[in-house]
């Protein structure tokens, strides 16, 4: 499983992204991204704020949970007060999504893409996987709240702490 | 038509074709005249047309419908009419054939008609009906009109009725061809399913997903999982699994042998050429026989041949009718398990239904569609719909929309999922089922966006797909969720429709043509527009663009490849101008999806609109404002996509507007610092560079080919950072003339004391103040400040200056602006009126781009980062406007410049001196003239002329006016004095008039070299015997090797009296004594100034010298005074002066008279005490050497100043010999007890001989 986890301002702007991989037994905490994920995942996020908006006033909570899907792309969605946007794309094969469509995907071992899908609870619809981002998601909330109070942060500004950074990044390692 | 209208299956394909010769314009425009006047045929005006023949689909059986027609004039390709029965809609049923002008013969026409409808007969033998539609330009001959063909007249002039009623005839003629045709259908006994084996991974994910979001609850009713039966539900009801891992159980089907050849039996198209039996072939072997019931079969062919019929009652405007056997029917299909034939069969029930109400026609909604959706559906809500049933008396079409806007939502889903159901190994293509999914999520989206209620705009805008723009903020998507939470409207939501959709993406598996595939992600971006998903709807867009790019690359290589060029070149050899703008014009919906794609993106787009003559105004500027929207990458790579789009379209000004967008999204977006290293371009080099070369590539490309207007807009509205003007040559230089003279005050003056001891402001007041003074009609350089911070060159072409009250031309040569600088480029400024102007910016063409304006931005500036939140999502790109916080805006600057009228310029021609040089004795003068031409055609007057030097000065009698295009002497004196050497007379002239602000100032400059003469040296002054002379000595020296005449004379009251004559030899030293009348009469304390006495005393002696030829006066200004000679040269306070009264020589015993005269030469008065005092051989004699009558000293009370008083002393010498006398005035009053008052004046010895 790669996660693709950004932030987005208020402008549909990104404020922050990271790109990791599963921690759980089996991985190893890389994204498996392909090349043109890193271009493609920006878009597919983009398109569902989309889901967002429609979602966002149909629930109090803050988790939005599953927002949207896009090929085998899966986009969690948590949602602050200020209408900053957590989105958490994740896909359990990165190598079979065609993405642009335009190119085929490159024949992938599905050898090894059964094997992870064996060891790791990647269902992005199951319970445990909104569980899991449900609580990585807060934990980033938390560390987001102390990035903004800092008084040198304005509002949409791009983050640039490597605490914050690092914060995520333990979350990530934590949860998922 | 739409081809994702919900209604498209109602529509009777009409392919239009020219037949013979006719102008692809005429054609185009009778074509769109057929489209907009006859694309709705209502039956009621059938009527009279029909006759009294009676036939299956007559017209008369139901008045109230009408035929829909969708008119074409492409054909549609093999595959997809092996789609036909099944979506016999996409068959074009009908072909008209449009031939221009028939020949004046009646044979000659007949023949012309007969060779025409041939001609679509053997290209269309497949169609139900084909007919000929003859354009006449004139009256009707008469002639021409047949069965199978009409005459229209007035062809092109629309609103003619001549048109209506020629299709009148035509709907007649095809409604009994399509009688035949359905009677034909019905015979046969059943119809293979079009159908493809391979399935695709991603649906398989998508299947799944779906249903665990129906389990969750917020889904749509899908069937459960093979391993979950649905409660209560019998085992072949169930709709079939859609998984690939659990084939479906219920397959039997096994087509007849005979289907083969029975579906074609066409009225009377039975001669041509069987197309599709091979396909057929295909289908009918894929089948497999376990079981086979053949009662089964031939139930489910009897079902699908009268769902087919049904569809074709539809289009035929049967729709009552076609509703009644459809439902039948599918109602059948559902129970055989026929389920690809049983979604096509509720589709079509919808459409009626839809027709129907659109019709304003009564109508049940069949228990069909409500069993479909129950059997998905819990009890409560299959209740729910149950409920809303009956009690609805007062109108009951009210209430049955009501009830089907309520079905439609779970409906649409349970057929699109049963069109995603397969039949043993086989699935319907791709084509088929994505484009039933847009057309029924565009349904659900029209309904959405009427708030899930079939009004009357909402069925209007479903059947005419006449996008009714209502405001759309009248129903939010929030307001609706909330305001509803049944289970229809929460499938109603736009992100529930979103999910139906997506489903209808083809993917690449699908292998459908690139053009249909193109066509249904437009058809997705649309239902997206209607959701108002802008972004997913440019993500379809951009997806779309992709495709669209590698299809014309792909077609366009292929194409040069038949030509045998290199596809490069393809650009220019295959498209003409005409062409290509043709192809632009077309293209002006392309330009704006671009625009808008980009915008939903965060990117404006500049230039475009193309305003003609931007008014000088700073709109541009505010433009750049709020780009602080969507993500960088974001930008870039849609750009990106859009670019390569444009140039595989190839549309030049798309292009030009997209690189410019590019540059400027990617630029600082501000004025930049001269410090910034980077300058923020945050898009590499080389893609600059290639940009950039792209741009005069297209250009290049586009001048070529003969098109106009390509230019680009310029990308950085801050490229003019400062205005200045370079200093002139001195020998124009502008002087401010009136302030020389101190006539205007100066600025300094105006602002006495400026109480702060430091203020940083004081300077900056100044420079702001200050204009520059320009002369009319003259020349000066500017000097621009231009800012590039791109890795790219530009190339000026032209610049002209933007100003306010006056009117400046500029003139420049080429100029280049290296990349990333802040350069300064000269260009030459004429101004050609007078007054106070402001100079507010430049208009800069550059080579490949348009003209454009740009104003003074001088500080450095960026945008400001609003504070605010205003706005949510896509709104925010407008930016957010929040009145308490004032975003700045780049500040524009302005030059104020001052014109003035021509001023004369004079040059200098010359002097008189050989090579402007001079050797002079020092004290000599020498006389010279400097010669200057007026070079302009104005008169100039001179108003002074200073030498540099104080021995260099104008003659008096030089000229004062010069006139126009003539020289003039000014005759000009130089007095050799030590230390000359550059002398320069500077002689400052102006135009004519008095009041003379600015002059200029024209330079003579002369070499001196003075050599020393005659020196005098130590400078003396004593008293001399007389009392109103004193004696002036001074050493007078030769330094000149050769033996000098000289005459020393003084100043005598008023003429020069020459006191000594004689000659020098060379080095010889003289001292020279003169004397000279005393000339000061009065004193007082330290008056006059030892400067002043020195000044006038220099002034009262001169020495004249000759050599040779040369003479001159010996310069004595540098003479210092000694200190003594001060005194001496002032004179005592009190003048006292002795005189013997009596005859010498005085004789013994005998008693002498001295008078003493004492006058005040000051303005003190006081008490004084004159004394006389006696000398005898150097010592005071002693008294009995002497005898005074009286005393030796007076008292003698204050004088007024100016007044003398005499003082009297009887004296005696007792002793023969000479006798020494002075007298003395002294003050009668000391400070100090004790001491002898200050001595104030003193008389001259008197000596007295006595015998």
């Amino acid at each position: 499983m790669s996660y693709y986890f950004t932030i987005i301002g208020t402008k549909d702007n990104p404020l922050f992204e990271h790109e990791f991989g599963t921690s759980k037994p089996g991985g190893d905490g890389t994204a498996k991204f392909r090349e043109e994920a890193a271009h493609m995942n920006q878009f597919i996020v983009h398109a569902a704020l989309d889901m967002v908006e429609e979602v966002q006033w149909g629930t109090k909570d803050l988790y939005l949970k599953k927002v949207d899907t896009f090929q085998n792309n899966h986009i969690h969605t948590f949602i602050t007060g200020g209408n900053v946007k957590f989105m958490l794309l994740m896909n359990p094969d990165p190598s079979a999504t065609p993405y642009s469509n335009l190119a085929s995907p490159p024949p992938s071992s599905r050898s090894s893409t059964a094997r992870q899908s064996m060891l790791l609870a990647n269902n992005p619809s199951s319970s445990q996987t909104e569980d899991a981002v449900r609580g990585f998601v807060t934990e980033v909330y938390e560390a987001w709240v102390k990035c903004i109070m800092n008084p040198f942060y304005d509002v949409n500004q791009e983050v640039t702490s490597p605490i914050f950074r690092a914060r995520v990044a333990a979350a990530a390692k934590r949860f998922l | 038509m739409d081809r994702f209208s919900p209604v498209a299956a109602a529509h009777v394909r009409v392919l239009v074709l020219p037949v013979g010769r006719i102008e692809r314009d005429t054609f185009l425009r009778f074509v769109r005249r057929l489209q907009d006047e006859a694309a709705i045929i209502q039956y009621q005006d059938l009527k009279d047309h029909v006759g009294d023949s009676n036939f299956l689909l007559s017209p008369r059986k139901f008045e109230r419908g009408c035929l829909l027609l969708n008119y074409t004039t492409s054909s549609v390709s093999e595959a997809v009419l092996n789609l036909s029965p099944y979506d016999i809609f996409r068959e074009p049923l009908l072909v008209v054939g449009v031939v221009r002008g028939l020949g004046e013969d009646e044979e000659e026409a007949r023949k012309e008609l007969k060779a025409a409808t041939d001609f679509l007969r053997e290209r269309h033998p497949r169609v139900v009906h084909r007919h000929l539609l003859v354009l006449q330009e004139g009256e009707d001959k008469g002639f021409g009109k047949s069965d199978s063909a009409a005459l229209v007249e007035q062809a092109l002039q629309s609103g003619h009725p001549s048109l209506t009623n020629a299709m009148h005839g035509l709907a007649i003629r095809f409604l009994r061809e399509l009688s035949t045709y359905v009677q034909a259908m019905q015979a046969s006994p059943s119809i293979p399913t079009p159908g493809q084996t391979a399935r695709s991974l991603q649906r398989v994910s998508w299947m799944r997903d779906a249903d665990s979001k129906s389990a969750s609850g917020s889904g749509y009713g899908t069937p459960r999982d093979v391993s979950s039966p649905p409660p209560g539900e019998d085992g072949p009801s169930r709709p079939p699994s859609r998984s690939l891992t659990s084939p479906s159980n219920s397959i039997d089907q096994n087509p007849s042998p005979n289907t083969a050849a029975g579906v074609l039996a066409r009225s009377d198209s039975n001669r041509g050429h069987n197309a599709r039996a091979s396909s057929q072939d295909r289908v009918a072997l894929q089948g497999f026989g376990t079981n086979t019931s053949a009662e089964k079969t031939k139930k489910r062919g009897k079902a699908r041949v009268n769902i087919v019929v049904g569809s074709l009652y539809m289009m035929a405007g049967m729709w009552m009718e076609a509703l009644q056997l459809l439902t039948e029917h599918t109602g059948q299909a559902r129970i055989l398990q026929d389920h690809l034939w049983c979604a096509k069969g509720l589709e079509n029930i919808v459409v009626c239904q839809l027709l129907q109400a659109w019709a304003e026609i009564d109508f049940q909604v069949p228990t069909l569609c409500q069993q479909v959706v129950e059997k998905s559906l819990s009890k409560q809500t299959a209740q729910r719909f149950s409920a809303d049933n009956p009690g609805e008396s007062a109108t009951t079409r009210e209430a049955t929309l009501r009830r089907l806007s309520g079905l439609l939502p779970d409906l649409v889903r349970q057929i699109v999922i049963l069109y995603r159901s397969n039949e043993g190994p086989l699935e319907l293509p791709s084509l088929i089922v994505c484009e039933a999914t847009v057309r029924l999520s565009k349904l659900l989206a029209m309904l959405h966006n009427n708030s899930g209620t079939l009004n009357k705009s909402a069925l209007e805008q479903i059947v005419s797909a006449e996008a009714s723009d209502r405001p759309l903020s009248a129903t939010s998507p929030g307001v609706a969720l909330k305001t509803s939470t049944n289970q229809s409207s929460r499938l109603l939501a736009g992100s529930a429709i979103a999910e139906v959709l997506v489903t209808g993406m083809p993917t690449n598996d699908d292998s459908i043509a690139v053009q249909d595939h193109l066509t249904i992600l437009g058809g997705v971006a649309s239902v997206y527009s209607i959701l108002r998903m802008d972004r997913k709807k440019a993500m379809t867009i951009k997806e779309l663009v992709v495709r669209l790019t590698a299809a014309l690359n792909q077609a366009r290589k292929l194409g040069a490849a038949e030509m045998g060029i290199h596809p490069a070149a393809s650009l220019s050899a295959e498209h003409g101008a005409e062409s290509l703008t043709a192809s632009i014009k077309e293209s002006g919906g392309l330009l704006n999806m671009i625009a808008d794609v980009a915008n939903i993106y965060g990117v404006h787009l500049i230039g475009g609109s193309a305003d003609p003559n931007d008014k000088d105004s700073d709109q541009h500027l505010q433009n750049t404002r709020a780009r602080a929207f969507g993500g960088e990458g974001m930008k870039f790579g849609t750009l990106r996509d859009l670019l390569a789009l444009c140039e595989a379209s190839p549309d030049p000004y798309g292009i030009l507007r997209l690189i410019a967008s590019f540059f400027a999204s990617a630029g600082p977006r501000g004025a930049v610092d001269n410090g910034a290293e980077d300058g923020g371009v945050s898009i590499a080099q080389d893609e600059q560079a290639h940009l950039a070369s792209t741009i005069s590539r297209t250009i290049g490309v586009s001048k070529q080919l003969g098109l106009k207007g390509t230019q680009a807009e310029y990308w950085d509205p801050y490229l003019l950072r400062g205005i200045t003007f370079s200093p002139r040559q001195t020998a124009v230089e502008l002087i401010d003339w009136a302030k020389l003279k101190g006539a205007r005050p100066s600025t300094s003056d105006l602002n006495p004391g400026n109480p702060l001891l430091y203020d940083p402001n004081a300077r900056r007041q100044a420079t702001a103040e200050q204009s520059a003074v320009l002369v009319q009609g003259e020349p000066i350089d500017c000097l621009l400040t231009l800012q590039n911070p791109y890795e790219v060159g530009l190339d000026i072409e032209s610049i002209q200056l933007v100003t306010e009250g006056a009117e400046m031309k500029a003139a420049h040569g080429t100029i280049h602006i290296a990349p990333a600088k802040l350069q300064q480029i000269s260009i030459s400024v004429t101004p050609s009126t007078t007054g106070k102007a402001q100079i507010k910016g430049c208009r800069v063409k550059m080579t490949s781009f348009r003209e454009q304006y740009f104003p003074i931005i001088r500080k450095p500036w960026s945008e400001q980062r609003s504070l605010v939140v205003k706005h949510l999502g896509q709104d925010a790109r407008s930016g957010d406007h929040d009145p308490k916080q004032k975003l700045t805006e780049a500040e524009t600057a302005t030059v104020t410049v001052e014109v003035i009228s021509n001023l004369p310029t004079l040059a200098l021609r010359g002097t008189s001196l050989v090579e402007s040089s001079l050797m002079l004795l020092e004290g000599e003068k020498h006389t010279f003239e400097a010669i200057v031409e007026n070079t302009t055609d104005q008169n100039a007057s001179i108003l002074d002329v200073v030498g540099s030097a104080a021995g260099l000065y104008v003659a008096k009698e030089s000229v004062a006016v010069i006139n126009p295009k003539e020289s003039a002497m000014i005759t000009l004196e130089v007095v050799g004095r030590a230390g000359m050497s550059h002398l320069r007379a500077d002689v400052f002239y102006a135009g004519p008039g008095k009041n003379v602000e600015f002059a200029r100032m024209l330079s003579v400059p002369i070499t001196v070299t003075v050599n020393a003469a005659l020196q005098a040296h130590h400078l003396d002054v004593s008293e001399s015997d007389a009392d109103d002379l004193i004696c002036v000595s001074f050493d007078l020296g030769n330094a000149w090797p050769k033996s000098v005449s000289f005459s020393c004379s003084t100043f005598n009251s008023d003429s020069w009296d020459t006191q000594y004559e004689s000659s020098m030899a060379p080095g010889e030293v003289q001292r020279i004594y003169l004397k000279l009348r005393r000339w000061v009469h009065e004193t007082k304390p330290d008056q006059p100034s030892p400067d002043e006495l020195r000044k006038v005393l220099l002034d009262r002696f001169r020495i004249t010298w000759s050599v040779d030829a040369r003479n001159g006066h010996v310069p004595l200004h540098n003479l210092a005074l000694p200190a003594e000679a001060i005194d001496t040269l002032r004179g005592p306070s009190i003048a006292v002066q002795l005189s013997l009264q009596d005859k010498q020589p005085a004789s013994i015993g005998s008693f002498l008279t001295l008078r003493a005269t004492i006058r005040n030469r000051s303005t003190r008065s006081a008490p004084l005490l004159v004394e006389l005092l006696p000398r005898l051989g150097g010592a005071a004699p002693e008294d009995r050497r002497r005898a005074v009558a009286g005393s030796l000293s007076r008292f003698v009370a204050a004088l007024e100043a100016g007044e003398s008083k005499v003082v009297d002393f009887a004296f005696c010498p007792l002793l023969v010999g000479r006798l020494v006398l002075t007298a003395t005035a002294r003050e009668a009053l000391s400070l100090c007890e004790g001491e002898e008052g200050e001595v104030l004046g003193e008389s001259r010895r008197l000596v007295v001989a006595v015998a």
